[in-house]
């Protein structure tokens, strides 16, 4: 079975245990009467909600302070639906996740450009915005008075909720869809490209993951689920004011996950139960209740940075010391054809293209005029000396900078303008050093997902068993890439375990496995001793025997020289040659610009 | 004991391994120039010196006094400074408040005394800029300022990473002057990085060639000059490929 | 409108920008060159006016003595929140930022308990009003503003003219350099610290005449600060002195003419175009993008 689906992945829990527990849980109404505990524990599992949605969206590396927004427009959406509209509550309430989802859908587009602090602060501002939206559109949230008496939601066959039990119940099955929805997310294609992204956002770009869809449709998803807790919210304390939704509500779901311990499911459940309750067990200091909880935090954070499930679960994984049994002197057992390669290009038909380059910082021109081109099958190497701008043409035909000026033509197509992901989906791939999507996962299931998701593979399809011959495709591919690259040994070990040399191989692996006609390696060998150099110059070599298109920049102008057909030679952000090896090693221009003077 | 004493250190990025083993000698007063193509480790090297990348084996000790464990600030008031590749001058402060902030252990009265003695005789045309904020100086400017702010704290050790990198032929000159002046006239010892090996000929005493975060070759200036392999370190051996 | 009207909100503005101007630069001293959020900052504002306020009343000081022990009081705070809270969070942002907002609560916490959680009102010792062409610019304010402008003054001269000015800014440019060159850059960060944060008490204990100061008011001023700073570019302290004159003006012209409310909105949604369009700011530095 592929290792790629899993269904309910635990290591912790065993299947039966965890039902058990589940069942008695939902039972506890029955035995404790009292409306008050069962109240916190209502609390606590909407609090659990909201903590897990806002996980979804963390994942990806994106932080949102709008939690309390998305509460309310859900909250008032619905109230505003069955108060108003008289509509059924139900539909209401799949209303409040809609009218979220589609607020999200909106502001995403917008907003999910910006990085880091800076997309922080815009949901800040939205969150902002929407509170004084709340108090003031009164015709809708009845602003500062606040919406009352609104209907506890109406059940089949039961009628209308009454009493905090059933609500409990409600609660209970509600969170638990919510915490098995998240489950099957992280553990889905999608959930793992967003921890992809969260990762390292333009390794995953570069690997042709759509990262703008992908974090529009967490961030959705994120809001959807805050919104139908919005809904319940509202419902089950039958008042709201916009003074509920203040941005403490959106700091205590960031505090839930922090004082968990972030990325996983059970941190934020953890911090749930540990911050939901602590207001009440302060009740006693009366003053100093505020300025306790405040303290309490800060000291969990100061101690437990990782938070208390992140906490232990540092203490107890084994990391397994570097594997430096494994010894760099790794056969190549045969010469080896990958197989899906490309069929060799012998015609000689021009791949890709760069017409006039330029790069300006500022007034400081990196790059001027440079024009070459690749043909299929080829391997071309860029040398030159320090700071003449192979770096800079290397970031400008992988997208990590756009060119001031010149276009870039691959197979005819100008992609001068294309996202990463895109000139990757159209066969370009490149070698990040050791940079994985996957990093928790083994040298082969890094692989495995790589070409899972250029295959065409339909998650869908496979849950009903009907993809059992891709399935053997995709193995039989990872097990080429695997032996091409000397990984066979490694297969199972975490890329970052593995000594120097070999997480150069894996990253070579990985950008193999997107299935490349053009492949572009940064200093294949920096830092790597003479033997491993040659293992790679001999994979190099097979690569091009599969019909593979390599270009190279690198230091080291002997490596060049063996492995390329042809090199270019850049001095201060020119082209200055251009040629054989061997008419590159006899011209007293560049031997004139190496070594100076 | 020598001035400088680099003793078989080893330093890794990551885990790339940036420096094997390497160790150097630095005489008072003299010039040693490090070698090598682009990625040998030689701005690698500065760095471990001045405290700047933290070495994984090994020892550095200077004036008799160690050296590598010390905070970076430490080591440069022992009397080392550091005119850093490109430059890096304190590109929103004025030419005179780079001057300022370089004599910042000093006091007002040796700054004084730097500003007319050291400073107007080497650099005049800073002195002519004083006010002028160091953005916006050329590249050449900017290198000038780099090295006259590093002479501002009185060092007896000035290392220099690839002060020629980026300039015309004639800055390049001027510089390699200047550079060679502070040597003889105001007896200050210099480690230099340079991956142009007709400047470092020039200036050198002593000669490191690293290649591949190891020292392939050393020796007086003299005798290296003449050595294939130093081509072949940057430009490779006859070993190439037949074109296809 | 009359001029005198006219006039009347331009000098509330004004008065309320000099008030900014010192919330601003002291964040952006914080954010900018060690790289903290502090969603506190606000609350040492507001803590300034509360300890001044128990100086006076309790202690029986007087307005100037009360003054310089309160700012000694914030500096020594500031230094404990750094040395506890903060800077050892340093390295990771968002757990530091949401450590931050402990602080928040523990702040507004022990300051309700202790001084009560009632509005407080530090008169400055002065009183009477000019009548300026029928503006009426009443002393307190002038005293507000005389002394917003002093203490921005002294901190310019701190900043531009000592050798520890230097050293700041050096290290704001180049913390790696800045080291070379001597600096104890720890030192730096600290000193920094704690005079940004102090910037920020000092505005609050002149502020508080204008607007009475409630415990939970302190997020409000630390998102005052941020929009400032957002404005005129992180970094930049003249750009957090533009930011703070037009944010001064925005809200004294709207609050008075609209609603105090919409004055809100106006001014996040201003952030909010600022952050899509030129993130760093009016006068912020532009760093050259690469993914």
């Amino acid at each position: 079975m592929l290792q790629v689906r899993r269904l309910v992945t635990s290591r912790m829990w065993k299947p039966s245990l965890s039902v058990g527990a589940w069942a008695l849980g939902i039972c506890i109404p029955f035995y404790i009467k009292d409306p008050f505990f069962l109240h916190v524990l209502n609390i606590i599992f909407i609090g659990i909600t909201m903590a897990l949605s806002w996980g979804i969206l963390a994942r990806t590396g994106y932080i949102s302070f709008a939690s309390n927004a998305f509460l309310g427009i859900g909250a008032y959406t619905s109230a505003y639906l069955v108060m108003q509209l008289h509509i059924y509550y139900w539909i209401g309430y799949f209303a409040a996740g809609a009218m979220a989802g589609f607020f999200a859908l909106f502001l995403g587009k917008i907003i999910l450009r910006l990085k880091g602090i800076f997309f922080v602060l815009s949901t800040f501002c939205f969150a902002q915005i929407m509170l004084r939206v709340f108090r003031t559109a009164e015709h809708i949230t009845k602003g500062a008075d606040g919406i009352t008496g609104i209907p506890t939601p109406i059940l089949p066959f039961i009628g209308s909720l009454e009493s905090h039990a059933q609500f409990y119940v409600l609660f209970y099955v509600y969170a638990t869809f919510v915490v098995i929805f998240t489950m099957r997310l992280y553990n889905s294609n999608i959930g793992r490209e967003f921890k992809a992204i969260g990762e390292d956002m333009f390794v995953a770009e570069s690997m042709g993951i759509d990262t703008t869809r992908r974090k529009i449709i967490a961030f959705v998803i994120s809001s959807i689920i805050t919104g139908l807790s919005g809904s319940f919210h509202a419902h089950y304390t039958s008042f709201i004011s916009d003074t509920t939704f203040e941005m403490t509500k959106s700091i205590e779901v960031m505090a839930y996950n922090v004082v968990g311990g972030m990325g996983s499911i059970i941190g934020p459940i953890i911090g749930v139960c540990v911050m939901v309750p602590l207001p009440e067990f302060l009740r006693g200091f009366v003053a100093y209740q505020i300025a306790l909880y405040g303290l309490i935090l800060i000291l969990i954070l100061r101690f437990f940075p990782a938070g208390i499930w992140g906490t232990i679960r540092r203490a107890h994984s084994t990391i397994p010391a570097e594997s430096k049994s494994l010894r760099l002197s790794y056969e190549l057992t045969k010469e080896f054809k990958l197989g899906f390669g490309n069929p060799i290009r012998h015609n000689r038909e021009t791949l890709l293209e760069c017409r006039k380059i330029s790069r300006y910082f500022g007034g400081l021109a990196a790059l001027t005029d440079i024009s070459f081109s690749i043909r299929a099958g080829e391997i071309l190497g860029i040398v030159g000396p320090n700071g003449a701008g192979k770096s800079t043409l290397f970031n400008v035909i992988t997208k990590v900078l756009s060119p001031t000026r010149g276009t870039i033509i691959f197979e005819g197509k100008n992609i001068t303008g294309l996202r990463p992901h895109r000139i990757n989906r159209m066969g370009i791939a490149r070698v990040f050093q050791s940079k994985v999507l996957y990093p928790e996962a083994s040298v082969k299931e890094n692989i495995v997902r790589a070409i899972v998701a250029r295959s065409g593979f339909n998650e869908i399809k496979d849950f009903f068993g009907l993809e059992r011959r891709k399935h053997q495709v995709i193995l039989e591919q990872t097990q080429q890439v695997l032996e091409l690259c000397g990984l066979y040994s490694a297969t199972g070990e975490l890329p970052k375990n593995l000594p120097h040399g070999f997480q150069r191989l894996v990253g070579l692996a990985v950008a193999l496995a997107t299935k490349p006609k053009l492949l572009l390696l940064d200093e294949p060998i920096t830092g790597m001793s003479l033997e491993e150099s040659d293992i790679i110059a001999r994979i190099l070599e097979n690569l091009h025997q599969s019909g593979l298109t390599i270009i190279m920049v690198e230091h080291n102008v002997n490596f060049v020289m063996r492995i390329c057909h042809r090199i270019m030679v850049l001095d201060y952000g020119q082209k200055i040659a251009e040629g054989t090896p061997q008419e590159i090693r006899r011209n007293p221009e560049v031997i004139k610009a190496f070594l100076g003077g | 004991m020598a001035e400088l004493e680099v003793r078989n250190i080893s330093l890794s990025y990551g885990s790339v391994p940036s420096l094997i083993d390497v160790s150097i000698i630095l005489e008072t007063g003299k010039i040693v120039v490090l070698l090598g193509p682009n990625g040998a480790g030689k701005s690698t090297l500065i760095k471990s010196i001045i405290g700047l990348a933290r070495i994984s084996e090994g020892e550095i000790w200077y004036n008799g006094k160690r050296i590598d464990r010390l905070q970076v600030h430490q080591i440069a008031r022992c009397g080392i400074a550091l005119v850093p590749e490109g430059r890096r001058v304190f590109s929103n402060m004025s030419v005179i408040e780079n001057l300022y902030v370089g004599g910042y252990q000093q006091t007002k009265k040796e700054i004084e005394v730097k500003m007319g003695e050291t400073i107007k005789v080497y650099f005049p045309r800073l002195i002519e800029r004083k006010r002028q904020i160091a953005g916006t100086l050329s590249g050449g400017e900017q290198q000038m300022l780099a090295i006259a702010r590093a002479i501002m704290s009185g060092p007896k050790l000035i290392l220099l990473d690839e002060p020629s990198l980026g300039l015309s032929p004639l800055m390049v000159k001027e510089i390699t002057e200047v550079i060679g002046r502070l040597n003889r006239e105001r007896k200050v010892s210099i480690i230099m990085v340079e991956q142009n090996t007709q400047l470092g000929f020039q200036l050198a005493n002593y000669i490191y060639l690293l290649e591949g975060g190891h020292i392939r070759l050393e020796g007086i200036t003299a005798e290296l000059s003449k050595s294939e392999k130093i081509v072949n370190a940057y430009i490779g051996t006859v070993e190439c490929r037949n074109s296809s | 409108m009359s001029l005198s009207l006219f006039g009347q909100i331009a000098f509330n503005g004004i008065v309320l920008s000099s008030i900014y101007v010192l919330l601003a630069v002291g964040f952006n001293l914080v954010w900018g060159i060690l790289g903290i959020f502090n969603f506190a900052h606000g609350h040492f504002y507001m803590l300034g006016a509360f300890l001044t306020w128990y100086f006076i009343s309790s202690l029986g000081f007087n307005f100037y003595i009360a003054f310089i022990f309160s700012g000694v009081c914030i500096f020594v705070m500031a230094a404990i929140a750094l040395k506890g809270v903060l800077g050892p969070l340093r390295e990771n942002e968002f757990v530091c930022v949401i450590s931050s907002l402990g602080l928040c609560s523990l702040i507004e916490g022990l300051v309700s308990a202790i001084f009560g959680g009632e509005a407080r009102i530090v008169n400055l010792p002065v009183s009477g009003v000019i009548n300026f062409g029928g503006v009426f610019l009443s002393f307190p304010r002038l005293a507000t503003l005389l002394i917003s402008l002093v203490v921005f003054s002294v901190f310019l001269f701190i900043v531009y003219f000592t050798n520890f000015g230097r050293a700041l800014r050096a290290t704001g440019s180049d913390p790696e350099i800045a080291q070379v060159q001597g600096i104890n850059i720890s030192r730096v960060y600290f000193i920094t610290f704690c005079l940004g944060t102090l910037l920020a008490g000092l505005g609050g204990i002149v502020a508080c005449h204008i607007t009475p100061l409630m415990p939970h008011m302190g997020i409000d001023f630390s998102l005052k600060a941020f929009i400032v700073v957002v404005l005129g570019g992180l970094g930049s302290i003249p750009g957090a002195v533009v930011g703070a004159l037009i944010i001064g003006l925005l809200e004294s012209f709207i609050s008075s003419l609209v609603n105090p409310m919409v004055s809100i909105i106006v001014s996040f949604m201003v952030v909010l175009l600022i952050l899509l369009v030129k993130p760093s700011g009016l006068m912020g530095i532009e760093r050259i993008e690469s993914r």
